[in-house]
């Protein structure tokens, strides 16, 4: 991270650059030439929206703000409706591969904040370079927190954070994808929709590839003096991969593509073909060589892959400890989602969630993860900060609206109640608190996967799943989309139709072992809506693990579903071998 | 507009941007041309513990531009509506679309057709409500109340409006305008949070959404539901508020976003998939008296017909319970002779013959769970649509006719299509959520599998 400009020196350098790029490129970068995607359309020079940042600081403050702070996004999001997508089956009219229709986003958004007696007005639109309608925009964010103010309601206050004059950060990236030609990202695409429906196979198999790559270029200026300009590049790409155990049969597993996600360049693209196939071939050697088995309930150990424990602690850690969720301050825009911490600032510090091998750590500065950026959208510089230790919940996921409401809690810990810079969304939204990138500390002997799964007498290993916490985040239910028998230390089978309620910290409690450091993975759950504005897409890093008495159910129900049912006719009562009367 | 630095940052009239795209679309050499500007203004403001939090706005104007060249085709959008940046914007898009190597069919506009635009869907009344003071005023005299309750409050108001033009080169598209406004609130008692409530109301015109009702709602279901006893979890006959419906309705329009692609259904397999192959088009999936649809013209929920790929008509999904139609992309419709059928975007469900109000519905249940609403559902199976959820805000158990207590929540494991065979009976259709409409139900065998701590 390059810190070197005052901001004198910025707008001095940036005159120099108008009508370029808003932000300067790197070696790398420059040598990418937007042309080669035959992109002709400039964007506004960063000497301009410098102009206009501190005219909407100055209109705020002329207007009563007693601190306000714009945020300017420029950037790019390509996207490809209809997703390249492909079928390799054992019937060849079902085979198909194709790439969609291309989709590019230009955007252009700025928003203004304002405090006004400690209450928050925001507005946010589309970017003008026209200093008048900035101006404006910045009373509409005065005037919508003078409402509130007339209220004489309890005004909120911004935890303090160093002022960063001239802040720079750029995401490393080896090729723009917006520097490669249109052209070869289609043929790109093909090429590997095609090899996998080509695969042979004896089952159906089918892969969406879902591709949004954004490259925004941001802006961030405060009345306190902060001045920070970075341009975070995003390849946010989700796949699912879905393999029938058989041809013709509705049972199947579904396989996560890794590696092709992050912060980063062309290169997360890397390999996509053999990537693809490498999954084909191994969905091939288990739904031919393995047999299948229901569920059988019980309490069990379980293996948890990091692909399936990515999940676990993303959604009944993460984001139950968002500030907002544990303070209950949440309302509409987080479906009044709350927490099982109840008591936020007793217990912090206290608050046990699991047993001693549980250590997460919260994480926006590593190169190559998902929410990775230099600058939150407070303009505080992003850092690394211990969530659980030992499993005990040490801190929350705070911004710097929310930090000061947690000063009691970390009084007896001697710590200031400062922002965790958790702070997230781009020029056009109002910042919100959200999860950062998160890592389970791996243990301290360096187990293997298989070292874990060589533990277990009889239970199971959890590949993939999706999991259903409760509002609280306190009940959960996973449901396995890819499971396997574990009997004397080996895997077996394949288990179909496998979900398992527990309790939240009952669950954690029981972790028993974490894999070593030479098997943590990254896996990139998605947290939030798809939305070229929003960015709390995160990465997971973490080993696999081993969970003691974990309570597996069958789930399946289809020989209830009625086929041409009336009334009355819902097939077998019990459905399968689902307890009934227990608790999670 | 006179100075070229300007943008626009409220929503262009109809003739300014009927100007706009006809200086586009003057500008484009490409065969086919499609231009869309949408514009939308959300005003919201947010409290939580009785206290407010903010009000903020955002106002987004797109313009949507989408060429093909020689088959080739391209789709750009951008929030920069200046001149020249729209004439760079037209020459890029042609650019883009000539570099792909992928050669598509022609025809991508509809041909044009007549449409009148559904009487209901944009309110002055919204729009003015969403000035700062008013808005301000609204939200504060909740929080008010709140403060002198015995209760813990947060809640979100919402108010939007907004536009979209469509202009092609086929002469299809058209003009419309939209309103809409939200109040939905959260209460907890404040002595120990153990009961908590829910309410929502949501329509066209902000006068017709009544704040203080929906306030006084949250706070009568967060006092009736303190001091919850847990039931033993299993098989229930429930009444699922219209709210409730809605959630589990949600869930069947997401997948029919999903799954009910005919090309989804016939490769990846899902709920709407035959067993040998094929979809389930003209199977019997739920109770004859079922009637799910989407209908731009209906009165409870009008919306824009104009969809970029066809013009949207009234289209049963489940009719009398037989699965009617399946959504097909224009490439899928043009290769199987089929229309055009888009993905819905809202949903009614409609249950013929009865209408009980919800105090029938509790007289004629000897013992029964009445549902406010649910956390957030999660699929459990995709074969057979099974969720998984939580009910929340509002759970009481039913004995004899009468509610007798309000009880723990639990998580339940049902699917919609084993759900809508099981009706008993049903009220009238209302909306329960901006893009639903649906019935409060009467559900035998209604499964509930464990309690949950969640309150």
């Amino acid at each position: 991270m390059t810190k070197a400009l005052t901001r004198r020196d910025f707008l001095r350098t940036s005159a120099a650059m108008a009508g370029s790029l808003a932000i300067p490129l790197t070696p790398v970068t420059r040598a990418q030439t937007p042309e080669e995607m035959a992109l002709s359309v400039t964007s506004p020079s960063a000497f301009d929206l410098a102009d206009i940042g501190q005219r909407a600081l100055e209109a705020a403050s002329a207007a009563g703000a007693a601190y306000s702070d714009v945020r300017i996004t420029t950037g790019l999001f390509l996207t490809w409706e209809g997703g390249p997508r492909s079928v390799c089956s054992v019937n060849p009219n079902d085979r198909a591969a194709e790439v969609g229709q291309c989709l590019l986003y230009r955007v252009a958004r700025f928003g203004v904040r304002a405090f006004v007696d400690g209450h928050l007005g925001f507005a946010g639109n589309n970017l003008s370079t026209n200093l008048d309608q900035v101006a404006d925009l910045a009373n509409v964010a005065v005037g919508r927190a003078r409402a509130l103010a007339a209220a004489g309601s309890t005004g909120a206050e911004l935890a303090p954070a160093p002022v960063v004059e001239s802040g720079f950060y750029e995401t490393p990236v080896r090729r723009d994808p917006f520097a490669v030609p249109l052209g070869e990202h289609e043929d790109y695409y093909l090429e590997a929709m095609q090899s996998m429906r080509d695969f042979p196979t004896e089952s159906l198999m089918f892969v969406f590839l879902d591709t949004e790559w954004s490259r925004n270029d941001e802006l961030f200026m405060s009345s306190e003096g902060s001045l920070t300009r970075q341009r975070v590049s995003l390849g946010n790409h989700f796949a699912l991969m879905r393999a029938r155990v058989a041809y013709n049969t509705f049972s199947s597993i579904n396989m996560p593509t890794k590696g092709i996600y992050g912060s980063g360049g062309w290169e997360l693209m890397d390999g996509l073909g053999s990537k693809l196939l490498g999954m084909c071939e191994r969905a091939e050697s288990l739904t031919t060589g393995l047999g299948t088995k229901p569920a059988e309930p019980g309490a069990y150990d379980v293996v948890f892959a990091p692909s399936s424990t990515a999940m676990l602690i993303a959604q009944t850690i993460g984001q139950p400890l968002e500030a907002d969720r544990v303070l209950r301050r949440a309302a509409a825009s987080k479906g009044y989602l709350t927490s099982y911490v109840n008591s936020a600032n007793e217990e912090l510090g206290q608050f046990r969630l699991g047993s001693e091998n549980l250590n997460i750590r919260a994480d926006r500065t590593r190169p190559g993860l998902g929410a990775t950026v230099g600058f939150d959208s407070d303009g505080v510089e992003t850092g690394e900060y211990s969530l659980v230790e030992k499993g005990i919940v040490t801190d929350y996921v705070t911004d710097r609206s929310f930090a000061p409401e947690f000063a009691e809690g970390y009084a007896p810990m001697e710590r200031d109640a400062l922002s965790n810079g958790c702070s997230s969304d781009t020029g056009g939204r109002r910042p919100r608190v959200k999860v950062p990138n998160l890592a389970l500390l791996p243990g301290t002997e360096d187990l293997s996967q298989d070292d874990l799964v060589a533990q277990v007498e009889r239970g199971y290993f959890v590949e993939s799943m999706f999991i259903n916490p409760d509002h609280a985040s306190r009940n959960v239910q996973a449901t396995g989309n890819f499971v396997r028998e574990i009997r004397d230390g080996e895997l077996g089978d394949l288990v179909l139709n496998t979900a398992m309620p527990f309790s939240t910290t009952r669950f954690w409690g029981n972790l028993e072992a974490v894999g070593g450091p030479s098997s943590v993975g990254e896996n990139y759950p998605e947290v939030d809506d798809r939305d070229w504005e929003i960015m709390s897409h995160i990465t997971v890093t973490t080993p696999p693990i081993l969970v003691n008495n974990v309570f597996v159910v069958n789930a399946s129900r289809r020989q209830q579903l009625s086929r041409g049912g009336r009334p009355g006719e819902t097939g077998n009562p019990q459905g399968g071998n689902q307890p009934r009367g227990g608790r999670d | 507009m006179a100075d070229g630095t300007m943008n626009f940052q409220a929503a262009p009239t109809r003739e300014e941007a009927e100007q706009l795209a006809d200086r586009v679309m003057g500008w484009a050499k490409a065969d086919e041309v499609m231009v869309e500007i949408s514009a939308t203004s959300i005003s919201q403001a947010e409290f939580a513990r009785n206290e407010l939090s903010y009000l903020e706005g955002e106002t987004e104007i797109l313009l949507d531009l989408g060429v093909s060249v020689g088959g080739k085709r391209m789709r750009l959008a951008t929030h920069d509506l200046t001149e020249a940046h729209l004439a760079q914007l037209v020459e890029e898009a042609q650019d883009l679309a000539s570099s792909r190597n992928i050669v598509g069919e022609g025809d991508m506009i509809p041909a044009p057709a007549p449409v009148e635009m559904p009487e209901g869907m944009y309110f002055d009344s919204t729009a003015q409500a969403a000035a700062p003071e008013a808005h301000g005023k609204a939200v504060l005299d909740v929080v008010e109340m709140s403060r002198n309750s015995d209760f813990v409050t947060a809640g979100t108001l919402i108010r939007e409006t907004g536009s979209n033009l469509v202009r092609s080169t086929s002469g299809y598209g058209g003009f419309s305008r939209y309103s809409y406004a939200e109040f939905s609130m959260s209460a907890r008692t404040r002595t120990d949070g153990t009961g908590a409530g829910w309410a929502w109301a949501g329509n066209e015109d902000a006068a017709r959404v009544d704040v203080n009702d929906v306030a006084s709602r949250a706070m009568d279901l967060a006092a009736r539901t303190e001091d919850a006893v847990a039931v033993e979890p299993g098989r229930y006959t429930v009444i699922l508020e219209p709210e409730a419906t809605a959630q589990i309705l949600r869930e069947i329009m997401m997948r029919f976003t999903s799954f009910i692609q005919a090309e989804a259904a016939e490769t990846a397999g899902n709920v709407f998939s035959r067993p040998g192959g094929g979809t389930r088009v003209g199977e019997q999936m739920t109770d004859p008296r079922v009637q799910v649809l989407y209908d731009p013209y209906d009165p409870l929920m009008p919306f824009s017909p104009i969809d970029r790929n066809t013009m949207m008509e009234r289209t049963h999904w489940l009719r009398d319970g037989m699965l009617e139609t399946m959504a097909y992309t224009p490439a899928y419709a043009r290769e199987h002779d089929l229309p055009i059928t888009p993905n819905p975007r809202r949903l009614r469900m409609d249950f013929d013959d009865v209408e009980l109000t919800r105090e029938e519905m509790i007289g004629n249940t000897r013992r029964g769970i009445l549902v406010t609403r649910f956390s957030s559902l999660g699929l459990v199976d995709s074969e057979t649509l099974l969720l998984s959820g939580v009910t929340r805000d509002g759970t009481f158990l039913i004995e004899n006719g009468r509610i007798s207590r309000p009880i723990r929540n639990m998580r339940f494991l049902e699917s919609p299509f084993y759900l809508l065979n099981k009706i008993e009976s049903a009220g009238a259709s209302v909306r329960s959520q901006r893009d639903l409409v649906t019935p409060r139900l009467l559900v035998n065998d209604f499964e509930f599998t464990a309690l949950s701590d969640a309150i």
